[in-house]
């Protein structure tokens, strides 16, 4: 393994040829804050086009692992209690049956969508699956007086 | 203390009520998925010694960690060793315990490269349960759990 060199693209395709045996992985990352000047000049140094190419693979994977997360992760925003995030979502599946348009009041939006949004339009942000769910106030209203609250 | 040290400070110091969960993955939280992650990250680098507690996780879309506690065989005190691997456009970007800024280069850019896509491979289909490349959700059979 020592002295090869993968694309991003042959890292996707085949990445098993890529394992490193055990004893080279304890190599790196080194656990000593500075490697010895003459130990450096020892080792096999990689172009800049090389070097690239590895940023690109660990800035693909944390990537796709942070969007893994998101995908399966419910967070609530500050301010909104786990109580409410659940209410929410539920009267926003029943919306529909209830004969309440989901949209526009209800709509599904960019995560960076509150950015764009004032604070005083938005009811809450409820992250799900990722996404932002805009609640507005009047939906919510509209989806309580219809439960009967 | 910033949120993104606080934030690894959770992760690795964890809850000491928390032990491993079957809950839903739908019902974890970020920080329970990492710990998940980190399960399957910490042989990555060869196993981990006797005495040894390491963790290696992708902390966000920028960062990795690795996080490494012992105890000095000398002074029989237990010591510590966090490795933040910033990603920037022009290089990996390595801090140890806050300090100590340099550019990843050569054979550990590259054993941290396949590491991590390894990481990705593993955790994709142990942790989420579906396909790296297809996507498609992986079967779990009785005898595969």
């Amino acid at each position: 393994m020592a002295g090869n060199t993968i694309s991003n693209s042959e890292a996707r395709q085949h990445p098993t040829d890529f394992l490193i045996p055990s004893e080279e992985r304890v190599v790196a990352p080194y656990l000593e804050p500075e490697t010895p000047e003459e130990e450096r000049n020892h080792e096999l140094h990689m172009s800049p086009e090389q070097a690239q190419e590895m940023t690109e693979v660990m800035m693909e994977a944390a990537r796709a692992i942070a969007f893994e997360q998101a995908q399966h992760t419910v967070e609530v925003t500050p301010g909104v209690s786990p109580e409410l995030m659940a209410e929410l979502q539920m009267t926003m599946a029943e919306a529909p049956a209830r004969g309440i348009a989901a949209e526009p009041e209800v709509a599904a939006a960019p995560r960076y969508a509150e950015l764009l949004l004032p604070p005083s339009e938005l009811y809450e942000g409820v992250r799900v699956k990722g996404e932002y769910l805009m609640v507005y106030r009047r939906n919510l209203q509209l989806l309580h007086e219809a439960q009967g609250k | 203390m910033s949120r993104l040290l606080k934030k690894m400070v959770a992760l690795i110091v964890g809850n000491p009520r928390s032990g491993r969960t079957t809950q839903s993955l739908h019902k974890l939280t970020e920080r329970q998925l990492i710990q998940l992650e980190s399960e399957l990250g910490r042989d990555l680098f060869g196993s981990v010694p006797k005495g040894h507690k390491r963790e290696f996780f992708c902390l966000d879309e920028h960062t990795w960690v690795w996080h490494e506690e012992w105890i000095d065989s000398a002074t029989k005190k237990r010591k510590s060793s966090t490795t933040r691997y910033e990603i920037h456009d022009n290089g990996i970007l390595k801090s140890q315990n806050g300090a100590s800024y340099s550019f990843v280069d050569d054979e550990e850019l590259r054993n941290l490269a396949i590491a991590t896509r390894i990481y990705y491979e593993r955790v994709v289909r142990n942790v989420y349960r579906h396909d790296p490349y297809t996507g498609q959700p992986l079967i779990v059979t009785p005898q595969a759990r």
